[in-house]
């Protein structure tokens, strides 16, 4: 258990590409801190200069309370979990887990009851003496899990672990990975593309563009007060709708204007509103509500409208939105500037 | 074991707090590499990984390659010392009225070479990827004269080219009413006879190369061409062969890189005869560096395989350049 | 031609293979017909060529060297001469040569892999700077014919520079400059280069230094490379002639391949043909075991020379 520390941390490589750019973070003790963004915005590249898998090019990064900078990856005591599980696929499961443990010079006994732990815990115990390649997906996705933790490690570092599994199992590892890091209270990084599984897992959620860390924040903070329109139109699905502030009268000219669409209401509001008139383009009917594709003028949105809201594709209706539910940005650097239009 | 680093002391907060600053102030300074640096990060267990290889390496491969270019410049053969005398080994070798011979005796194995070892592994190779039962057994049987050893092939066969009646092919071929033949020992027959050897014993090679980029190639490209309404001849002239034509150039350049080089044949069949029918390049190389008791004639034979190194790297440069637009066409 | 326009484009499906000729092909008579005599034929050529000579050379090893002379392709008409074989293995030494030529090839093949797999983990894995100078050295060896180093390095085992000390007649002579094949080393490291880095990543981090990557990781993911290498490096070196030939002048160090011209000059043909059997006996059995090594080895050779 462990805090782990970011102090101005650069990442050049050596064809001159910037994939971190000083970055400043701290992720506190069994913390689970999810890093998303987009492909290529420097997420993996963090993760891995911590696992000590990548030199760190500028900064200092610290494990407890020690630079790990010019330490090897054997000495940094983190566990990781990649990607395509990265299982030594000539080592049965059993092995697979002790590995570690037996280059650490851990004794027999000890390393046959952590092996027995893991495996318990992970559902394992029937597939201990099988190669990885007699497996499921979902069993090599418990067994990387496992290797991870019976190492005990200071902190997991998870790389998109969940992004070869299917939908449904997603969900279902998705929420074992949480009970097991709460369990185990180790600090954890996950990486992550995917905003809902930020959104779901993290206590909290760092985001990242272009090696730049855009916000750091719980997720109902990212939700509720993103730090710019990346972060605003990248968490939460379907993405906040952006349009100029003038077009629908709030804000100044040079302002952006975001709204989420659970807050457009069809018809008249009775809180003090914006409203608008837009073409309905499309409807999608998800069972329990149903998203709306509106044009206005030439900005597109996305309405989420309870199913009893009776909308016709091709018909202009009148939406509003409370003033309150209205972000504004500035329109040239991004940056919010009011997290609600009312006041 | 490792060479990477040890684990470093706990430190200490006040010790922290300054390090954080020095970090600050200098981020450059920590990614400048010293000898001290490239060996805690594995520079040296690399290296020592790699020492086998650059040993074995200098020593038996890129020393001797310099080595042979400083000797075909040098009067040597070991007895007395080395004296530099220029391009004379080359001149002496060109105007050795035995290489004339050598060469033309290479230039027609190699062809003969090609006219009996290159079309029949391809239609064998063809027909036998069709083979629906047993494939396996093909490739074994094409492939067993390839392990054996080429001395007891040369061997076995010079038996069978015994030019008498009694001769094993001579008995064969007077079942049916021919022969006998003087195989060997005819100045006309002794050169094909030891293409024919050479031929069995590599065919094998050359069939499984065939059938291995005939397994490659995409049989959707055979649906394709069923559908636009190919009949087998097509789909073999239109698909088959051009999907082939990489490996068959390749093939073609190292069949003909090998047979330059043929040495075994001519020196156990034959030993260049009769009158010199079946002296090859390498052979007369031989007997340059080793045919004489007295010491060796290192330069004119340093200077030859140059001479044949130096044709066969420009004729590959030729062969690549003219075949390319074909082969990626 | 439409057909291979499509050539880039079209993705390997999964389904039935199916080859150049089609079920649909198949089923037209002449095609069944004229195919199914082809292969016959193939299969027939085949036997003939591929175990004519090698039956032919066994039955000659047990048969009296009168009735080899004058009937060559008669079937025993005189019976057995099974003293051909106990005469070869006992009165002409082939025992020792046999002894010997497997020595040299263990020699040979260890000295193979250690060069190529160390390098090719150095290469493939662990990445130097300076790699990319070394991968270009070894693969302009690879374009140097053999025949350019057939002399230098004679003389250089005759008269080795630094230790003043010939190595003819030493083993060392074969063992030492069998490691230098370019082939292998790039044939292992295309293979390391294709194996998964996350597991490399992942056994550094559970604690794996390189000398345990490469012994605990690497080399047992290697196993069906350093088979082909294995059954190439041993079949090499058991059909090597000349440079045995060249550096080993002592009658009893040297392999079978080398003394078999001399055997055939010094014993009669049914005891010498019995000699050139046993020394393919190996090999033979060999590829019967490890057929598909050789095969899939055989194949590639084609591939990573192009």
């Amino acid at each position: 258990m462990a805090e782990i520390r970011f102090e101005g941390v650069s990442k050049v490589y050596s064809d001159g590409t910037r994939a971190v750019e000083s970055l400043e973070l701290t992720i506190g003790e069994g913390e689970f801190m999810v890093f998303v963004g987009p492909s290529g915005c420097g997420k993996t590249t963090a993760l891995r200069m911590v696992a000590g898998l990548e030199e760190i090019s500028g900064g200092a990064i610290l494990i407890g309370d020690r630079v790990v900078n010019e330490i090897s990856p054997k000495h940094r005591d983190v566990a990781m979990v990649f990607q395509n599980y990265a299982l030594y696929p000539h080592m049965t499961v059993a092995e697979n887990l002790a590995f570690g443990l037996k280059l650490r010079k851990h004794n027999k006994g000890e390393i046959d009851e952590r092996v027995r732990a893991a495996a318990a815990a992970l559902d394992l115990e029937d597939h201990l003496e099988r190669k990885p390649r007699a497996l499921s997906g979902g069993q090599r996705q418990r067994v990387a899990l496992g290797r991870a933790i019976v190492r005990e490690p200071a902190a997991f570092l998870m790389d998109e672990p969940l992004s070869n599994l299917d939908a449904a199992l997603r969900v279902q590892t998705r929420a074992e990975i949480l009970k097991l890091q709460k369990r185990l209270a180790t600090t954890t990084i996950y990486v992550t593309h995917d905003q809902v599984e930020a959104m779901t897992m993290g206590d909290r959620i760092a985001v990242m563009k272009k090696g730049i860390l855009q916000q750091i924040g719980t997720p109902e903070e990212l939700y509720c007060r993103p730090a710019n329109v990346f972060v605003a139109t990248f968490i939460g699905s379907p993405s906040m709708s952006i349009v100029p502030g003038p077009m629908i009268g709030v804000g100044r000219e040079g302002q952006l204007a975001g709204f989420r669409p659970e807050h457009i209401e069809l018809g008249a509001s009775d809180v003090p509103s914006v409203r608008f008139d837009a073409v309905v383009e499309v409807v999608e009917y998800l069972g329990d509500e149903q998203l709306v594709h509106l044009r206005l003028g030439d900005q597109a949105l996305v309405a989420k409208l309870p199913v009893s809201a009776t909308v016709q594709a091709g018909a202009s209706e009148s939406f509003a939105v409370p003033l309150a539910s209205i972000a504004l940005f500035d329109s040239a650097s991004g940056e919010a500037t009011a997290w609600s239009a009312a006041a | 074991m490792s060479t990477i680093d040890p684990v470093a002391a706990p430190v200490e907060k006040a010790q922290h707090a300054q390090m954080s600053k020095a970090r600050a102030e200098a981020p450059r300074l920590r990614a400048r590499r010293t000898p001290v640096t490239w060996a805690r990060n594995g520079g040296l267990s690399t290296l020592l990984f790699l020492l086998p290889m650059l040993v074995i390496f200098g020593a038996f491969s890129w020393y001797p390659i310099v080595r042979t270019v400083i000797m075909s410049l040098q009067d040597t053969n070991l007895v007395q010392p080395a004296t530099w005398v220029g391009f004379a080994n080359f001149s002496q070798v060109i105007h050795d009225p035995q290489f004339p011979i050598a060469v033309k005796n290479t230039a027609e194995f190699a062809l003969l070479a090609l006219v009996f070892g290159y079309p029949i592994p391809l239609v064998a190779a063809v027909v036998m990827s069709e083979v629906r039962k047993r494939r396996g057994l093909y490739s074994a049987l094409a492939y067993v004269p390839v392990v054996i050893p080429p001395v007891v092939a040369v061997l076995l066969w010079k038996t069978f080219y015994d030019a008498s009646p009694t001769g094993v092919f001579n008995t064969i071929l007077g079942w049916v009413g021919l022969g006998p033949y003087p195989w060997l020992q005819s100045q006309q027959t002794a050169l094909p006879s030891l293409v024919l050897e050479s031929t069995w014993a590599n065919a094998g090679g050359t069939v499984i190369i065939y059938l291995a980029a005939l397994t490659g190639v995409n049989h959707e490209l055979y649906e394709a061409a069923a559908v636009d309404g190919a009949g087998l001849w097509h789909k073999v002239w239109h698909v088959t062969l051009p999907q082939l034509r990489g490996v068959l150039l390749v093939t073609m350049i190292l069949q003909i890189i090998g047979t330059a080089q043929v040495f075994l044949e001519p020196y156990l069949f034959t030993s260049g005869g009769p009158a010199n029918a079946t002296l090859t390049v390498l052979l007369l190389i031989y007997n340059y560096a080793f045919g004489n008791s007295l010491g060796g004639n290192y330069g004119d034979a340093t200077a030859l395989s140059l001479m044949l190194a130096g044709f066969l790297a420009v004729f590959s440069l030729v062969y690549l350049r003219a075949t390319r637009s074909w082969s990626s066409g | 031609m439409i057909a291979f326009s499509f050539r880039r484009r079209i993705v390997r499906s999964g389904g039935e293979a199916q080859g150049l000729v089609s079920p649909a092909d198949w089923r037209r008579p002449r095609v069944k017909w004229g195919l199914g005599f082809a292969q016959t034929l193939l299969l027939v050529w085949l036997v003939v060529i591929g175990l004519g000579p090698i039956l032919w050379l066994a039955k000659s090893a047990i048969t009296p060297t009168q009735d080899t002379i004058t009937h060559p392709m008669a079937f025993f008409p005189h019976g057995f001469a099974w003293s051909n074989v106990t005469q070869a293995w006992t009165d002409v030494d082939v025992g020792r040569y046999f002894w010997n030529t497997i020595v040299i090839a263990i020699g040979s093949w260890l000295s193979q892999i250690l060069v190529a797999t160390t390098a090719g983990f150095a290469l493939s894995v662990l990445r130097p700077k300076y790699a990319k100078v070394i991968t270009g050295l070894l693969l302009t060896t690879l374009f140097v014919p053999a025949v350019v180093l057939l002399v230098p390095l004679y003389v250089e085992i005759v008269h080795p520079p630094l230790v003043h000390h010939s190595f003819i007649d030493s083993y060392w002579a074969i063992w030492l400059p069998a490691g230098a094949s370019a082939f292998n080393v790039v044939l292992i490291t295309r293979f390391f280069d294709n194996l998964p880095r996350e597991i490399f990543e992942a056994a550094r981090i559970d604690g794996c230094g390189p000398f345990r990557l490469f012994v605990s990781i690497v080399l047992p993911m290697s196993r069906p490379i350093l088979g082909v290498v294995s059954v190439f490096a041993l079949l090499a070196s058991w059909k090597d002639f000349l440079w045995p030939l060249l550096v080993l002048t002592d009658p009893n160090k040297q392999p079978l391949s080398v003394r078999l011209p001399t055997i055939q000059s010094q014993t009669e043909l049914g005891v010498f043909l019995a000699a050139m059997f046993i020394s393919c006996l190996v090999p033979i059995v060999g590829f019967l075991i490890f057929q598909r090594s050789f095969l899939r080895g055989g194949g590639l050779g084609g591939a990573i020379k192009g």
